[in-house]
């Protein structure tokens, strides 16, 4: 072979790895981003606690209304319920145990703001993201978390990347400035 | 690149596994939500924070501070973690304020040098913690440690006993309960109280004033009260007694009562500069000049009180002439002082610092109490009923005695030195160190390791205050809490705990089961709970205190008048220990053990802007002698012989520094400086002498690349930064046609202006209300009266003209690029005023701890890579010296903004020039396009160590390596300011809700923050007075941030003389009657040993030329 054909094979076959590696990470990313369902340390079921239960979110997430975050439930808020209800499922036992143990529950997180590689995949300490102003304008929890209730387990139902945020602050014409949301 | 095939694959595997390998991490990195595990007790809105009001007892003034904490995951658990302080509204002290000390006391809090855990010291400088055997067993290996120390005390105080020795217990200034809880500990356990060691004791003023008034106690200077103040020696900005106090009081003294201020000093300090006028005198020539004055003012006849002849007789009998030769002040300049005293009606004389620090220091305080009783201060500027609260502290006298006790006989038995680092201060010929190694066993409490608790046999690790409980009493009749912000971060007791804790291991009874109970019994029993309640949530109880009624004691002030030697002031070179704006008396200097962990040295000294090393101040006449130069990275270094040792320092030319005078500042950490320190003996009056004989001076030729000198020159160099000249008469002018304040009620002959910002508290122009433009022209306002016109006349200078101007739609630059801005709702603006600027560098710090900057230490700022995102420039001109506190301007037309390549930073709807840190990438292009250098860049993943960690401010993101900050005008601040705005249903942010980090603190009130398109907004009326102005307007950028520039300071000698009419008038209008005024001395041109004359135009250095 010529060295001009030995090149241009070995640039095809490049390429065609390259357009491979460059696929899979693509479809890693949007798997991350969206089909990602980490497991829980509990098997903690939103739909069991709305629908069969017939809880609210601000019940356990108490901050929604007022607070940047909404807030997790403490495992001894937990306990108030869990002490009678369904004391001897397996899950509880481990719920339980914590309790005793004095441990908190390390719950993955599933909603993640932004992207990045480092730190875990998330850019939350990035952007001023305050529940309060949302819910308080009538943004309901399932326009960004999605349908909680009929999830058992969670995964991130919107992309809750930038062009995302945007669309909605420009469609409500609320702020598009980089500092309302960039910190 | 000789690589074949085999070793690419090889390669190529090694790196693949290597990335599958990081992926598996992933799931351990994923971020993880950590609930509680039970509810805190109050109830925490997760994103908020805390507030918590406390004191901090460890600072000089013992200031109340408003704790911020947020609710933060550590491992995985929730911590409440204090991130930043701030002076608690309405504290007696304080109000609101807080020094550079106060703002980066987290880095104390914080600080991983902290001891950790009893321990003892070991050879190497090292603590070794006690293994936890050998005490009362308990459950939790933290509680065993502490049991085995108080097991080892304990023993050793029955064997104290046995061999009937004495136990010590020596320890810093202490007040409130925990004084208290000290005596009745020292009572129970056979332990003597010692009287406390502070390096600044006042010991000369309380002994003076004790002479004088039968009161030994250290007096409240009522700053705001007088409108003549005259200080010697007292550096009150920096580190006399309460500087937040007098800066905040100063502020309200300019803008009501038209101060005019006369500052004798030996050296150039921000006090001296802030002083409208300074006059530089001979070291230790204070008595000669107090002598003058009270002399005259008892013969003038209008002293308010009288002053017996026998007193004046025991004054040595000199002439002006004479005095004039001994203080280097021309006769002029010391009719001038008296003459102050004279026309004013709430005159106030503070003498101390370097006035007190030397062999006369006690004839100076004293006749400084002659002179406030004859001008009828006492009762009026000087406050004897809420006097500091010195009660409780010594002076060297009883460290002296305490020296010579424990080296005589078998030595002392058990000695506790807490919070004090006596082996650091005290004079070497002493032997202090000795006489305490003799001791049976040295017990040490501190926070950090220091001189004294590396000599100790055991060392107590105290608590930090945001860990403590207990109350503090600053002053007569203020009482403040101490409450704890956080759990303890090490294992480490407060001092009161670790007292109870030994009355137990003692088998004694106890005041109470802990500091906590302690505390709040004694709070209960002033009210009951409803007491603890109110105390807790205000952060301070001022109480009603019996008016002191001091009557003077002339015949103990002849008696002392008449023994005093009156020496004759030092001639020759001297070397004067000056106390550090920044360390204090060195104690801040403990945070030196690790590198880039003590933010105030990140900060420039407020004279010399230089940050890392250590440096000796020479005046400009003697660095031309020696050809000397402080360039950066050459700097000269010299050699100074100070009785026998040779000391090699670089220099730093200080302009202003008489010529006589070297300066070396405290808190510095070498062997050699801290033998320095130690060299120097005690003066009579009980304090430390600050001035050493130099024997001689030469330049090494060596040559120093390490002495942080932040500013490239201290000149303008004609860029006119402060483009008005700060020249007397054109200033007088400019007063004139400006029309500025010279009617209406605040009619002090011109002096002032009226306030023209609400900060400056009850009174003044401030409270008026301001009818802006409307106002401006019926002259009800701060253009009042006077010449009107200037006002009317000038488009730009009426509030019309300037909203045409700033506010609103910009037409942008004329035939230029750009189209203007709209600001539909907010154009963030700020306001300084540079009259009001002391430069004690207080915001730079808030900064810090606000935005979370690093410290980036010495081999950055070398490098001129320093993080502040304010600084305090400061300029020594032909024209004045003037402070320039400088930050992102946030103009109109931002230089950065256009040359972006990626649009990270950008004009904002609301005029702020934003900075999106996760879409810079680092090409620097604005930084260099930057004309006021504010930007800053970071070359480095900046590293806080644990727990330094925990300080972060969460509202901030910390930036990463490869992007530029800079000021946001803390837009974190104006954030929450628009979120309760909205929770209160309002739309617009209120004047005055936000408050960035610098305004907040800032003691003297110089900064107003706020929206321009209010009209009624203070920063409006700043940004619209006659006085101001903007840094490099000529450039076009239309910066955001207005400054207010000051009146001319004078520096002695630089000027024509006052005319008499611009002194000061009291507030009772009372004018000087015909009689009264005397002809006053003509200025007669220096012509005696300190003639400063200034050599060129635009030359910073004046060249101090004496008859040597």
């Amino acid at each position: 072979m010529t060295a001009m054909s030995k090149k241009l094979v070995a640039l095809l076959l490049n390429g065609y790895f390259a357009v491979f590696a460059v696929f899979t990470a693509a479809y890693g990313f949007y798997w991350y981003q969206t089909q990602y369902v980490p497991e829980q340390p509990i098997a903690f079921s939103h739909r069991t606690h709305i629908q069969r239960a017939g809880m609210q979110c601000t019940d356990c997430h108490a901050f929604g209304d007022r607070g940047l975050q909404p807030g997790m439930p403490p495992v001894a808020f937990c306990m108030t319920c869990h002490v009678n209800v369904l004391p001897n499922s397996p899950e509880i036992q481990k719920l339980k145990k914590y309790y005793e143990e004095g441990r908190p529950v390390e719950w993955i997180r599933v909603a993640r703001l932004g992207f990045k590689w480092t730190s875990g995949g998330t850019k939350s300490d990035q952007i001023y993201f305050p529940h309060k102003r949302h819910v308080q304008a009538g943004v309901t929890c399932q326009t960004c978390h999605g349908m909680r209730e009929s999830m058992d387990e969670l995964y991130q139902a919107a992309p809750m990347r930038m062009g995302w945020c945007v669309s909605c602050h420009t469609q409500e014409k609320v702020s598009t400035d980089c500092w309302t949301c960039h910190k | 690149m000789g690589m074949n095939r085999r070793d690419f694959l090889k390669v190529m595997t090694a790196a693949a596994s290597a990335v599958a390998a990081g992926a598996c991490d992933v799931k351990d990195k994923a971020p993880k939500i950590i609930p509680y595990v039970v509810p805190p007790e109050e109830e925490i809105v997760p994103g908020f924070p805390l507030y918590y009001k406390t004191s901090l007892p460890d600072l000089p003034d013992q200031p109340g501070v408003t704790v911020t904490a947020y609710d933060k995951v550590i491992g995985t658990a929730h911590e409440i973690c204090p991130t930043k302080l701030e002076g608690t509204p309405g504290h007696p002290i304080n109000d609101g304020a807080l020094s550079m000390q106060g703002q980066a006391e987290l880095y104390r809090f914080y600080s991983p040098q902290r001891l950790k855990a009893p321990s003892r010291p070991q050879p190497d400088g090292t603590f070794a913690e006690l293994s936890g055997q050998g005490g009362d067993p308990a459950p939790e290996p933290a509680a065993r440690q502490w049991n085995e120390a108080f097991a080892i005390i304990a023993a050793q105080l029955q064997q104290a006993a046995a061999a009937g020795k004495t136990n010590y217990y020596l320890s810093g200034r202490t007040t409130g309960a925990l004084s208290r809880l000290i005596d009745e500990f020292c009572a129970a356990s056979g332990v003597r109280r010692l009287r406390e060691y502070e390096p600044f004791s006042y010991a000369a003023i309380r002994r003076a004033n004790g002479i004088l008034f039968g009161d030994a106690a250290l007096p409240l200077y009522r700053i705001e009260e007088c409108d003549y103040l005259l200080t010697v020696g007292a550096d009150i900005m920096e580190t006399f007694v309460s500087p937040v106090n007098y800066a905040r009081q100063f502020a309200r003294a300019r803008s009501r009562n038209g101060l005019h201020w006369h500052h004798c000093g030996v050296h150039v300090t921000s006090t001296a500069m802030a002083a409208d006028e300074r006059y530089s005198i001979r070291p230790a020539s204070d008595p000669w000049l107090l002598a003058y004055i009270l002399r005259q003012v008892a013969r003038q006849g209008w002293a308010k009180n009288a002053v017996p002849p026998d007193v004046l007789a025991a004054l040595p009998e000199v002439s002006a002439a004479a005095v004039s030769e001994k203080t280097g002040l021309p006769i002029g300049a010391l009719n001038r002082l008296v003459n102050g005293f004279e026309k004013a009606g709430h005159p106030l004389l503070i003498a101390g610092g370097t006035a007190t620090a030397h062999e006369s220091g006690l004839e100076t305080a004293v006749l400084a109490g002659l002179i406030q009783w004859a001008t009828g201060q006492i009762g009026d500027t000087v406050d004897f009923t809420r006097a500091e609260n010195y009660e409780t502290v010594g002076d060297l006298d009883d460290m002296k005695a305490l020296s010579e006790e424990l080296a005589s006989g078998d030595g002392a038995g058990v000695i506790f030195v807490s919070r004090t680092d006596p082996l650091y201060h005290l004079p070497a010929e002493f032997r202090f160190s000795e006489g305490l190694s003799r001791a049976q066993l040295i017990v040490g409490l501190g926070l950090l390791p220091n001189e004294t608790l590396r000599a100790c046999h055991l060392v107590l690790p105290l608590s930090h205050a945001l860990e403590s409980w207990g109350d503090v009493a600053p002053r007569r009749g203020v009482l403040a809490p101490v409450q704890p912000a956080s759990k303890p971060l090490f294992n480490t007791r407060s001092e009161g705990d670790v007292l109870i804790g030994l009355l137990q291991a003692l088998g004694r009874p106890v005041p109470a089961p802990s500091m906590q109970e302690y505390v709040f019994s004694g709070w209960t029993k002033r009210g009951g709970e409803e007491f603890t309640d109110r105390f807790l949530s205000e952060g301070y109880f001022v109480e009603d205190v019996a008016r002191a009624e001091m009557n003077c004691r002339f015949d103990a002030a002849a008696a002392a008048l008449r023994e005093a030697r009156f020496a004759e002031p030092r001639s020759g070179l001297t070397l004067l220990i000056a106390p550090s704006p920044r360390m204090l008396d060195g104690r801040m200097a403990e945070l030196d053990g690790a590198p880039r962990q003590n933010l105030l040295r990140e900060i420039p000294d407020t004279v010399t802007s230089i940050t890392y090393g250590e440096w000796v101040s020479v005046p400009p006449a003697l660095a031309d002698e020696l050809a000397l130069s402080d360039k950066l990275l050459e700097v000269d270094v010299v050699e100074v012989t100070v009785g026998g040792t040779a000391l090699r320092l670089p220099v730093k030319i200080q302009p202003r520094q008489s010529a006589e005078v070297l300066v070396v500042q405290r808190g510095f950490t070498s062997s050699a400086l801290r033998a320095l320190y130690r060299r120097a003996g005690a003066a009579p009056g009980g304090e430390h002498v600050w001035f050493l004989d130099v024997t001689r001076v030469v330049r090494t030729g060596e040559k120093n690349d390490t002495l942080c000198i932040m500013s490239g020159s201290q000149s303008q160099e004609g860029r006119g930064f402060i483009p008005f000249p700060l020249d007397e008469k054109k200033w007088e002018e400019y007063e004139r046609t400006a029309g500025l304040h010279t009617t209406g009620h605040n009619t002090h002959g011109g002096r002032r202006l009226t306030a023209v910002l609400p900060a400056s508290g009850k009174g003044g122009g401030g409270d008026e209300p301001h009818g802006g433009a409307q106002g401006d022209r019926s002259g009800g306002t701060h253009v009042a009266g006077g010449a009107p016109g200037a006002a009317d006349h000038d488009p730009e200078q009426s509030l019309e003209g300037f909203a045409k101007k700033h506010i609103g739609v910009h037409k942008g630059l004329p035939g230029g690029l750009y189209t203007g801005h709209t600001y539909p709702e907010y154009r963030w603006a700020m306001a300084i005023d540079l009259d009001l600027c002391t430069g004690c560098g207080a915001c730079v710090a808030a900064c810090y701890v606000e935005n979370t900057i690093p410290v980036v230490g010495p081999d950055d700022h070398i490098k001129g890579r320093e993080m502040s995102w304010i600084r305090v420039e400061t300029y020594f001109e032909k024209s004045g010296d003037t402070f320039l506190p400088m930050l992102c301007q946030h103009c109109d037309y931002a230089p950065c903004e256009p040359v972006c390549p990626v649009y990270a930073t950008y004009h904002n709807p609301e005029g702020l020039n934003a900075m999106v840190y996760s879409r810079c990438v680092g090409t620097r292009y604005c930084f260099n396009n930057c004309p006021y250098k504010v930007r800053r860049f970071n070359w480095w993943d900046h590293q806080w160590p644990s727990p330094l960690d925990r300080m972060s401010n969460p509202m901030v993101w910390v930036r990463s390596k490869g992007v530029m900050e800079k000021c946001t005008f803390c837009v974190q601040r104006i954030r929450a300011a628009k979120d309760y705005a909205k929770d209160d249903g309002r739309r617009q942010v209120r004047d005055g809700e936000v408050k960035t980090a610098c305004q907040q603190t800032c003691p003297a009130q110089a900064i107003v923050f706020g929206n321009l398109k209010d009209e009624q907004a203070a920063v409006t009326r700043a940004a619209t007075s006659q006085r101001t102005y903007r840094v490099l307007d000529m450039l076009g950028v239309e910066p955001a941030v207005y400054y207010l520039h000051g009146k001319p300071r004078v520096e002695h000698g630089g000027h024509g003389h006052q005319p008499e009419t611009k002194l000061p008038v009291g507030r009772d209008g009372r004018m000087p009657s015909a009689s009264g005024v005397r002809p006053g001395e003509e200025f007669q041109p220096p012509r005696l040993r300190r003639e400063v004359t200034v050599q060129k135009e635009g030359g910073t250095s004046p060249s101090l030329t004496g008859n040597k």
